[in-house]
């Protein structure tokens, strides 16, 4: 109703509605601003398709050459309607003129078509209902347009009207106008929508929604007006105080301030609505193509390394593979967006960096950024809640249980890999939508939306630093390194600039270097436990040491996949040691270092520098557990059998180091190794079978020429016997499990055995009686020999008797 | 007797100790010898030392107690404080000559408590941080007020401008003071369709303002509480040890935790209720901090008393929420003048927050990592003093 009032208002005045409709087509061609270009478009070819009422085929192309011919050609079609709702003779006439001009420019056939067509419609079913209240649709449009106009027309003036004595009234349009936007604004409070009057995207709006296509016909309209509101302000409020202007200047600024209030609760309206949309599709199974892979990323990262996490190579991948999925989905963005925080419809990013340019151009910047900064901020959270990261007081991590604190490590883990890789990024995307040419703007609201993110899970890493140490932790510290160090810190130099950066950096290299000595002193514990590890139980047949598995294990898994990150934590540690060491050189006070073994692994550095801090002090722990193999070879009585266990252990190092090329790189090969293991086998042989191989001697055993000393032979070869016997039940119960160990022992003991004892047999069998006597005293055959030898280091022992 | 001796003294050949050692274990304390006399000098002056400090807060009447500034000076004595603690026990600790190596069960569960008590001093440094936060964002609100304000002529429409950005602040404020469980607040105003809302957009604002870093239940009255639970001072046979420096530290901590958590919003923090345990009189310090102390209460309770919200006792917050209530309730009637001065007012205290906040924020963030630092530190020769004592026992 109201608008049908300004109808016959605006109606009133024939020489201000032929102005106006000059103006209008003066800054259809003249204005500068392409916003208002395209909402003029679109605004037209809203009103087009009101008119018409049956969809016509090819007549009208959407498209935006033709929108701009349209542009120029519509006010013809308004005018018509103006006319029938009572205007004037002198209106008409203007008008015609205007057609006329805007005939001259309309090139495109169907475009005559297109009105022809459209006013047929108009006198076809001017009685119905609907048609009524699209023509007051358009009357209202075209009251508003013409009052833009002649308020256009007044800012035009301003400037020049500064330095003149009487600068010209306020014309009534300004009053009009004024209102206009406030009504405007009502109607769209009422509404549900926020939003919906900006801006109509063309193929939303005509293709699947009518509804919205007819009410927001003047919605750009609407932000045209407001653009013009602000100017009108701005321009009103450089008249000095007490001027004519003064009242002109509390309306102009409190419309603006009124739409400003709107907008910003639009503005606010849009962005929590993206979040509920995103909230909606939380659900893992409508995940995006991206989301999958990443997951797929993250199941194959778990199966690949012992502890659930990520890692650098798999991290990479996934940033390489990143690019390529959003050039992927360049064409359908709304799905990949779904899952993110930044889940906006494409539609209502437009929205929100066109309300943003609205108010940051009328000095309502400030309200902007702080609405985006508290809900950005908020969703970011919110998301990081939804994938499980759960907020802990410090106090309550020291508390938790190894277990559980492993299971937060990997959700942090998760968190972080899923901010640095996707959150943050679209954060920053939809910031250079939304505020595409403000960076100091953008730059704000980056430390304004994730500064605390980013602080939080800092927190997470210093609450996790802080619990007690032990060698177990080592790998879960190198975890929570390498995410600071490779998805944290590149994320804090690409997301801040200026104080915030420096801050953040500070805060992240802090955490990252107190993770590293964590790293440090967990795997310095290792050499604790070593020490510690001081059981005086031998393991039962010399076999390998639990202690010698662990411990190559670790440093195998350590070396293997955390060598680059060892390396490093133990560089930087190396550095601080010798500073700190400097320091204290002179200072009386004992020093305080993690391990004592670190100090020695400097004095090392210092003699070798080629050497890594890192291969230093695995060469010190290596070192350490061939002493404490060696104390623990010392637990055996039986001599021969702690050498079996030296080169049971022996071996087992050996095949580790062989079988991870990373510690054989580190370590170097194994030849001292190698030689140790040949002089235990040495060591071994002469401790067994030299008094065996006594028995065999061939002197002593003739008395003067060619007579033979029997007694002597027989006690040989009962000695021999028993002492074969012996051996054998003992040594086959000795367990050599790796089988080229094994079989080499058997090889070596025979080929020195058998040929002496073939060798024996041959000489002295002959002095034996055959028979009975034969029987007693060659208990086997070389062959047997053999094949005992061949029993020997099963870890079963048998008995020569039950196998006979 | 100069200083200088007893320092150049302190490496004497460990046998020597073994009678000093015997003396000790029978409680007869003699200073006989002049390390330990060092050792009773250095305890002493630090106790001293802290007297000092918190006797010039105390006196100083330029600034306004509980202020910015007032904080700041608070926080780097406390720095002071802690460096001065760790120098002591770190030298006592790793030499098993003094007492302090001699440690017993007793001591291990001093320090460890104090640790504790470090631990959960780090949570309330991140909740103080996240009240500051809050903080800046009422100041964000307040700045788009004052230059709101400062617009000439000033029109409906400024004023208009300015309360809409005051009564956001206020509104946080509120919100802030119901310990950050939030009612449903009018976040935004304007837009009369909260009803319409789904209710997963009506819980989504209902926690917007949450503070993010402390997990919800956290509670800062709890925290307080139970760094102040086990806190007795020494008995008198304990005199000379270091359980009187370790409860003077704690004192402190936990004293300028209470006070943070009185000043800035913080999440949960209760009516103050937590009792601050009172140190006996006779300790040099004691005075001063109960003066301080007392102080405190008593504006908590003035605070309390006024049925406006509190939000802290913060004097610049105060002022903020008082020249933003001034302001909401100025009418289009009010005189010209009014409104200058009260703008005026909320600029000058919007400056002094511009000034302090991000300083003090820093400054927080100091005492954090310090914290940390100390407790790392103390642990490494705690460690090496338990490995130590182990290696010789055996």
């Amino acid at each position: 109703m109201d608008r049908l009032n300004f109808l016959s208002r605006s109606g009133s005045s024939a020489n201000k509605a032929e102005k106006a409709t000059k103006n209008a087509n003066e800054s259809a061609q003249t204005e500068p601003i392409p916003t208002i270009e395209e909402g003029r478009e679109n605004e037209n070819e809203e009103g087009e398709g009101e008119t018409k009422t049956e969809p016509k085929t090819g007549a009208v192309d959407v498209n935006p050459q033709n929108g701009d011919d349209e542009a120029k050609a519509e006010p013809p079609a308004e005018a018509h309607v103006a006319v029938a709702a009572g205007g004037e003779e002198a209106k008409t006439e203007a008008e015609g003129e205007t057609q006329m001009e805007g005939e001259v420019k309309v090139e495109a056939d169907d475009e005559a078509e297109a009105k022809v067509e459209g006013e047929a419609n108009v006198e076809g079913e001017g009685a119905e209902a609907e048609e009524a209240a699209a023509e007051t649709e358009i009357d209202f449009e075209a009251i508003f347009r013409r009052v833009c106009d002649e308020v256009d027309e007044f800012v035009e003036s301003l400037p020049a009207a500064r330095e003149s004595p009487d600068p010209p009234d306020v014309p009534e349009c300004f009053e009009k106008f004024n209102r206009l936007i406030e009504e405007e604004i009502d109607k769209y409070e009422a509404e549900r929508e926020p939003g919906k009057w900006c801006l109509a995207e063309p193929t939303t709006t005509a293709v699947d929604d009518e509804d919205s296509s007819s009410s927001s016909s003047s919605s750009s309209l609407f932000v045209e007006a407001i653009t013009r509101a602000s100017r009108l302000a701005e321009e009103l409020s450089r008249f000095p105080t007490g001027s004519k202007y003064g009242a002109a200047i509390d309306r102009a600024t409190a419309t603006l301030q009124r739409a400003m209030s709107f907008l910003e609760e639009e503005f606010r309206s849009l962005l929590e609505e993206g979040t509920h949309h995103a909230a909606d599709q939380e659900a893992p199974e409508t995940a995006p193509p991206s989301t999958t892979a990443v997951a797929a990323a993250l199941v194959t990262a778990k199966t690949r390394k012992l502890t659930s996490f990520v890692f650098t190579q798999e991290q990479q991948q996934d940033r390489a593979a990143g690019p390529v999925n959003e050039s992927d989905n360049n064409n359908n963005n709304r799905t990949r967006d779904s899952d993110t925080p930044a889940a906006y419809a494409a539609e209502t990013t437009t929205r929100l960096s066109m309300i943003a340019a609205l108010m940051i151009s009328a000095g309502y910047a400030s309200e902007c950024c702080h609405v985006y900064g508290v809900i950005r901020r908020w969703v970011l959270e919110d998301s990081l809640t939804k994938l499980g990261l759960d907020k802990f007081s410090i106090d309550e991590v020291q508390k938790m249980s190894w277990e559980t604190l492993e299971s937060e490590i990997a959700t942090w883990a998760k968190a972080c890999k899923r901010c640095a890789g996707v959150y943050f990024p679209d954060e920053r995307s939809l910031c250079e939508r939304v505020f595409p040419s403000d960076k100091d703007i953008r730059e704000g609201l980056a430390s304004a939306v994730a500064r605390g993110v980013v602080i939080q899970l800092l927190n997470f890493a210093e609450a996790v630093v802080m619990t007690k140490r032990s060698v177990e932790k080592l790998f879960k510290f190198l975890d929570v390194h390498e995410a600071v160090r490779d998805l944290l810190m590149p994320v804090v130099e690409e997301l801040f600039v200026g104080e915030t950066l420096s801050e953040l950096r500070m805060e992240a290299e802090n955490i990252r270097s107190r993770l590293g000595e964590a790293a440090v002193g967990s795997f310095s514990d290792l050499e604790n436990s070593i020490k510690a590890d001081t059981g005086k139980t031998p393991v039962p047949g010399g076999a390998v040491h639990p202690l010698t598995r662990y411990v190559m294990n670790y440093l195998k898994y350590a070396c293997g996949e955390y060598k680059e990150t060892m390396e490093q934590v133990f560089q930087d540690h190396n550095k601080v040691e010798t500073t700190y060491a400097e320091v204290l050189e002179d200072d009386r006070t004992p020093k305080s270092s993690s391990s004592s073994t670190s100090a020695a692994a400097t004095r090392i550095m210092n003699a070798t520098p080629p050497r890594s801090p890192f291969v230093v002090q695995l060469s010190a722990v290596m070192d350490l557990l061939d002493s404490c193999l060696e104390a623990k070879s010392k637990l055996y009585k039986d001599p021969p059998l702690s050498y079996i266990f030296l080169m049971n252990n022996g071996r087992y190092i050996i095949q580790k180091i062989k079988e991870s090329s990373e510690m054989h790189a580190l370590l170097g090969d194994n030849r001292k190794r190698s030689s140790e293991l040949r002089q235990y086998h040495k060591n071994y042989t002469r401790e067994t079978w030299s008094k065996l191989l006594a028995c065999l001697r061939h002197d002593g055993l003739m008395q003067g020429k060619g007579t033979i000393n029997k007694p002597a032979l027989k006690e040989r070869f009962k000695s021999f016997n028993a002492l074969f016997e012996e051996i054998h039940k003992t040594q086959s119960g000795w367990l050599v499990s790796d089988e080229q160990l094994q079989s080499e022992l058997r090889v070596s003991i025979a080929a020195v055995m058998v040929p002496a004892y073939r060798a024996f047999l041959g000489r002295f069998q002959q002095y034996l009686d055959p028979g009975r006597q034969t029987e007693k005293y060659i208990k086997f055959g070389p062959e047997e020999l053999e094949s005992f030898i061949d029993e020997l280091f099963d870890g079963t022992p048998v008995t020569m008797a039950r196998k006979r | 007797m100069p200083a200088t001796e007893y320092q150049s003294s302190s490496h004497v050949p460990l046998a020597f100790f073994g009678s000093i050692l015997s003396i000790r274990r029978n409680h007869v304390v003699i200073a006989v010898d002049s390390t330990q006399e060092q050792e009773l000098h250095d305890l002493d002056n630090f106790q001293r030392n802290v007297a000092d400090r918190f006797l010039r807060l105390s006196l100083d009447e330029k600034t306004q107690v509980l202020s910015l500034p007032w904080l700041q000076s608070l926080l780097q004595e406390f720095l002071l404080c802690l460096e001065e603690f760790q120098s002591l026990i770190i030298p006592a600790h790793s030499n098993p000559a003094t007492p302090a190596g001699r440690r017993g069960s007793f001591h291990d569960r001093l320090v460890a408590e104090l640790l504790d008590r470090a631990v959960k001093a780090l949570d309330v440094c991140n909740a103080v941080s996240n009240g500051v936060d809050s903080i800046l964002d009422c100041h964000r609100q307040a700045q788009i007020a004052v230059s709101a304000l400062e617009q000439r002529p000033l029109g409906e429409a400024h004023l208009r401008r300015a309360k809409r950005a005051l009564a956001n602040l206020v509104a946080v404020l509120d919100e802030k003071e119901e310990g950050g469980r939030t009612t449903d607040r009018n976040w935004s105003f304007g837009r009369k369709q909260a009803s319409g809302m789904s209710p997963a957009a009506a819980k989504a604002r209902h926690s917007r303002s949450l503070s993010w870093s402390v997990s919800r239940m956290w509670s800062a009255a709890k925290q307080l509480q139970a760094m102040a639970s086990n806190l007795y001072p020494p008995r008198a046979a304990e005199a000379g040890t270091l359980a009187s420096p370790i409860y003077t530290m704690s004192t402190v901590l936990v004293f300028v935790m209470w006070v943070l958590v009185a000043t800035i919003p913080c999440q949960d923090r209760g009516s103050m209720a937590v009792n601050f345990p009172v140190p006996p009189r006779h300790l040099p310090w004691a005075s001063p901090l109960i003066a301080l102390h007392d102080k405190v209460a008593e504006e908590w309770r003035k605070k309390e008393k006024n049925s406006r919200g509190g939000t802290g006792l913060l004097p610049e917050l105060q002022k903020l929420e008082k020249s933003s209530h001034g302001l909401l309730d100025l009418t289009p009637q009010s005189s010209e003048e009014d409104i200058k001065t009260q703008a005026r007012e909320l600029a000058e205290t919007c400056s002094r927050l511009e000034e302090g906040l991000i300083p003090f924020q820093r400054r927080i963030r100091e005492v954090f990592h310090r914290i940390i630092r100390n407790r790392t530190e103390v642990l490494d020769c705690l460690g090496e003093a338990v490995r130590s004592s182990s290696m010789s026992g055996v």
